[in-house]
C-alpha cells in the first residue's frame, strides 16, 4: 500500500508540474500573501493623522495645546483654519482626518474658573483612523506637554481619575499582529481547498479517474494517496509562511511553535477533507475554483478573528463552531502572542480533531457513494 | 453594427441567464451575502466584554467607580482577583478580556485632592476587542471622575450648576464624527458587499471569452452573429455590465435598508461611480478573459486578486499609512476607486467635486482595458482560431 501511496504522490506532483502554474500556485501564493501583507501592514499603527487645528483662542494658553499636539509624532498638523465651517469640506476631501477645536471662550472661561472644552473631531467612517486617533490623543492628552503645561499655571486642576491604557499582548496596537496570521491561514486555506478540489475534478473532468483507480487499486488508497499529497503541500506552505511571518516581518513568537505544528495537523485534515467534498459539487474545475472562492470569505468573517465571535448572533457562533478555520486562526494568534500552552489549547484542538475526522469519514463516504452510483449506471 | 451588438447581447444573455446557477450566483449569493454579512455585524458595536476587577483600594470610592463599569454596557465585570499575577492565564483562557487595576493608593490620593490612575488593560490580540475596551473605559472613568469633583465642591457648599461648571476647567473631548456610535456596520458592510459583487462580476467576465474559445463551433458561431471584433466584445461587454450593476445596486439597497446603514449622499452620484466602476471591472475581467489560456486560468486569476484588491483599496488599512512601493499597486485596483467613495457618499455625503477624479479614472481604465480586449481578442483569437473568417472582419 505504501509503494501505491508513493505512487500516486509521485504522479500528482507530475500533473501539477505538467501545469506548471498550478504547482506555483500551491507552493508559492501562501508565501506570497504572507510577504505581501506583512509588508502592507509593516508601518504598524496609524500616526501621522493629518489634523487641521481651528485656534479660536491664539493666546499663550490656546498654543500650548497646539503646541503638544504639534510634538507628537502621531498628529501632523497640516491645516490652521479660521472657523469650523472649513473642516467638513477638508474632511471630505481626504485631506484631513481630525480637526482640533478650541473655542472662543477658552482663556476666557479659564481665568474666571469656568469650563471649557477642547474638542478633537475624527472621521470615524473609517475605524481604523479613528481608533488609531484615540489612542494618539490620550497620549497627547495625558503625557505630553499639553496637560503639564496648563497645570502648571494654575489653569487645570487635573480631574481625580486619570486612565492609563494598555493592550496587553499587543502593546503597541500592532496591526501586523492582530492581523497577518490570520490572512496566511486563510491564504493557505484557500489555496489547498482549490488545488485539492480541481485535483479531485480534474480526474473526472478529463477521464483520468479510471486509470487513477487502477494504480491505486481501491478507492481508500486513491483518497489517501491525494491525501498524503496535499497534507505535505499544506505543511510546507505553513512552515514557509510562518518563517516570513515570524523571521522576516518579526512577529512575536511567545509560545511553542511545536503547538501551531500541532494543530495544523486536524486543520489540514478538515481542509482537505473539505476540499474533496467541494469537488463533488463541481462538475469542473472552474466551478470548483469558483465555489472555493465563495466559501473563502465567508468563513474569515464568520471564524472570529477579526469580528469576535461573542459579539455575533448566537447561530452564528454555532456555524463558527463548525468551520476548521475558525480553530486554528485564532489559536495560531492566541499561540504566536499570547503564549499559550498546551492546557489552555487543548479543548479547541480536540474540538479540531473531532471536526476533521467528521469531514474526512464524510469525505471518503461521498466518494464511495458516489462510485456505487457510477457502477450501477 | 448595432444589429451585430443586438445578436451578441441576445445570445450572451440567453446563455446566462438560460443556466440556474449563474442566476444564482450573479443575483442571489451578493444578497445572501449581504444579509450574512450584515447580521454578522447586527450588534454593531462590541457589548459585554468580560472585565476583570483588581481593587488595591476597596473604599466608597474605589466602589462607585467599579459601579460605572457594571453600569455600561460595554463590560460585563466577570471576575474580581486578587493579584496581578492571575490576569495573564485568564486572559489565555479567554475567561476575561479586559482588566481594571485600582492602585492601593487611589482612595488616598483623591481625598488628599491629588489624582490618581488607575490601569484599564485589554487583550490586545483582537484589536477590536481592545479598541472598544479604551473608548468605552475613557468614558465611564470621566463621568466617574467628574462625578467626584461635583460631589467635592458641593461639600464644599457650592450649589449643583456651580459644582458642575468647576469640574475639569479643560475637558477633552473626542467627537467620531460621520459615525457618532463607533459602528463597525457603517465602516464594513458595504465594503464586504462590494467585494462580493466585483468577485461574482469577475466571474462571468472572467470565461466570457474563454468559454467560447473551448470549442470551435462555438467561435464561429459567435463570428455569425457579428461583424466586427468591437461589436462581439462591446455585445458581451454590455450583457455583464447591466448584470453587475444591478447585482450591486440591489444589494446595496438591500444592505441600507435591512442594516440601517445611513445614505447621506445623492443616489444620482452612487450611480455615476458605480457605472464608472462596473464598466471598468467588465472591461479589466474580459481583458483577463481574453488574455489567459482558458477557462480554469482565468478564474484563477481573477480569485487571486479579490482579496489583495480590497485590503489594497484603503477601505480598511488607509493608503496613506502603506509603505510607498505598495501605494502604487493599491492604485491599479479599479475597487480603490470604488469602495472608499461609496462609503463616503453614504456616510458623508460627499459632492460630485470629491469624487471626481476617481470617476474620471475609472472611466480611462475602461476605455484601456476595452481597447486591450479588443486588440488581444482579434489577434490572439480570432485569428489563430479561424483565419479565413476573421479575416472577413474588420477589426
Amino acid at each position: 500500500m505504501v509503494r501505491r501511496l508513493w505512487k500516486i504522490g509521485v504522479r500528482e506532483v507530475k500533473l501539477l508540474y505538467q501545469d506548471k502554474k498550478a504547482l506555483l500556485v500551491v507552493l508559492f501564493v501562501p508565501l506570497l500573501y504572507s510577504m505581501l501583507f506583512g509588508y502592507l501592514y509593516s508601518p504598524n499603527a496609524v500616526k501621522h493623522v493629518k489634523t487641521a487645528v481651528v485656534n479660536k483662542s491664539p493666546d499663550s494658553t490656546g498654543r500650548m495645546v497646539v503646541e503638544g499636539f504639534r510634538k507628537s509624532d502621531r498628529f501632523d498638523l497640516e491645516y490652521f483654519l479660521e472657523s469650523e465651517e472649513e473642516i467638513k469640506p477638508l474632511m471630505e476631501k481626504g485631506a484631513i482626518d481630525a480637526a482640533l477645536i478650541i473655542p472662543e471662550d477658552f482663556t476666557r472661561n479659564l481665568k474666571k474658573g469656568k469650563s471649557t472644552e477642547v474638542l478633537l473631531g475624527v472621521n470615524a467612517s473609517n475605524m481604523i483612523i479613528s481608533n488609531g486617533v484615540m489612542a494618539s490623543a490620550m497620549q497627547v492628552v495625558q503625557t505630553y506637554s499639553t496637560g503639564i503645561a496648563l497645570q502648571k499655571m494654575g489653569a487645570l486642576a487635573q480631574p481625580p481619575i486619570m486612565v492609563s491604557f494598555r493592550p496587553w499582548f499587543n502593546p503597541t496596537f500592532s496591526y501586523v499582529n492582530y492581523l497577518l496570521l490570520g490572512i496566511i491561514s486563510i491564504a493557505i486555506h484557500q489555496i489547498l481547498l482549490m488545488s485539492v478540489a480541481n485535483s479531485w475534478v480534474k480526474e473526472r473532468e478529463t477521464g483520468t479517474w479510471a486509470e487513477f483507480m487502477e494504480l491505486a487499486g481501491n478507492l481508500f488508497t486513491a483518497i489517501l494517496g491525494k491525501f498524503f499529497t496535499y497534507f505535505l503541500f499544506g505543511f510546507f506552505s505553513l512552515l514557509a509562511t510562518s518563517v516570513a511571518a515570524f523571521k522576516f516581518y518579526h512577529l512575536p513568537l511567545r509560545g511553542n511553535y511545536e503547538l501551531i505544528l500541532l494543530m495544523g495537523l486536524p486543520f489540514m485534515v478538515s481542509i482537505i477533507s473539505l476540499g474533496i467534498i467541494v469537488a463533488q459539487f463541481a462538475k469542473t474545475e472552474t466551478e470548483a475554483t469558483q465555489l472555493v472562492m465563495l466559501l473563502t470569505y465567508p468563513m474569515f468573517l464568520l471564524s472570529g478573528f477579526t469580528w469576535p465571535l461573542m459579539a455575533m448572533p448566537e447561530i452564528f457562533q454555532k456555524v463558527a463552531g463548525i468551520i476548521p478555520f475558525t480553530y486554528f486562526a485564532e489559536n495560531f494568534r492566541r499561540v504566536a502572542l499570547m503564549g499559550i500552552d498546551y492546557k489552555v489549547l487543548s479543548t479547541d484542538f480536540l474540538k479540531l480533531c473531532i471536526l476533521a475526522i467528521v469531514y474526512f469519514g464524510v469525505a471518503v463516504g461521498l466518494n464511495y457513494w458516489r462510485e456505487k452510483q457510477c457502477s450501477r449506471a | 453594427m448595432f444589429k451585430g451588438i443586438g445578436r451578441v447581447f441576445k445570445r450572451e444573455m440567453k446563455q446566462l441567464l438560460g443556466r440556474k446557477r449563474s442566476i444564482i450566483i450573479f443575483f442571489v449569493i451578493p444578497l445572501f451575502f449581504t444579509i450574512l454579512y450584515g447580521n454578522i455585524y447586527l450588534q454593531k458595536s462590541i457589548k459585554h466584554i468580560n472585565l476583570g476587577v483588581i481593587n488595591h483600594s476597596p473604599s466608597q470610592l474605589s466602589r462607585t467607580l467599579v459601579q460605572g463599569f457594571e453600569k455600561s454596557e460595554a463590560f460585563t465585570v466577570s471576575r474580581y482577583l486578587e493579584d496581578e499575577e492571575e490576569i495573564a492565564p485568564l486572559m489565555a483562557v479567554g475567561e476575561i478580556d479586559a482588566v481594571l487595576i485600582i492602585p492601593k493608593d487611589f482612595t488616598r490620593d483623591i481625598k488628599k485632592g491629588k489624582s490618581a490612575t488607575v490601569f484599564v488593560g485589554a487583550n490586545g490580540t483582537n484589536m477590536t476587542i481592545s479598541n472598544t475596551a479604551m473608548t468605552e473605559a475613557t468614558k465611564i472613568i470621566g463621568t466617574v471622575s467628574a462625578g467626584i469633583t461635583v460631589a467635592k465642591y458641593q461639600a464644599q457648599g457650592l450649589n449643583e450648576t456651580l459644582a458642575y461648571q468647576n469640574v475639569e476647567p479643560i475637558s477633552f473631548r473626542i467627537r467620531p464624527w460621520y459615525n457618532p456610535t463607533n459602528n463597525y456596520s457603517n465602516f464594513l458592510l458595504l465594503g464586504y458587499v462590494m467585494a462580493i459583487v466585483q468577485q461574482v462580476t469577475f466571474y462571468f467576465t472572467a470565461i466570457s471569452i474563454s468559454e467560447e474559445r473551448k470549442r470551435e463551433e462555438r467561435l464561429e458561431e459567435l463570428l455569425r452573429c457579428s461583424d466586427s471584433a468591437f461589436s462581439i466584445i462591446l455585445g458581451k461587454f454590455l450583457v455583464y455590465f447591466f448584470c453587475g450593476v444591478f447585482s450591486w445596486v440591489t444589494a446595496f439597497l438591500l444592505a441600507i435598508n435591512a442594516f440601517h446603514i445611513p445614505m447621506r449622499g445623492s443616489y444620482g452620484l452612487l450611480m455615476l461611480i458605480s457605472l464608472a466602476f462596473f464598466s471598468c471591472i467588465c472591461a479589466l475581467g474580459m481583458f483577463i478573459s481574453v488574455a489567459s489560456k482558458n477557462s480554469l486560468n482565468a478564474t484563477q486569476y481573477s480569485m487571486l486578486m479579490a482579496l489583495p484588491a480590497f485590503l489594497f483599496s484603503g477601505f480598511t488599512w488607509p493608503i496613506e499609512v502603506m509603505p510607498k512601493a505598495l501605494q502604487i499597486l493599491a492604485y491599479i485596483f479599479p475597487l480603490t476607486y470604488f469602495a472608499n467613495n461609496v462609503r463616503d457618499i453614504a456616510l458623508l455625503g460627499v459632492s460630485f467635486q470629491i469624487i471626481q477624479k476617481d470617476l474620471l479614472t475609472l472611466c480611462f481604465g475602461t476605455i484601456l482595458f476595452f481597447l486591450l480586449t479588443i486588440i488581444v481578442f482579434y489577434y490572439r483569437v480570432l485569428k489563430k482560431a479561424c483565419p479565413e473568417l476573421s479575416a472577413e472582419l474588420k477589426a
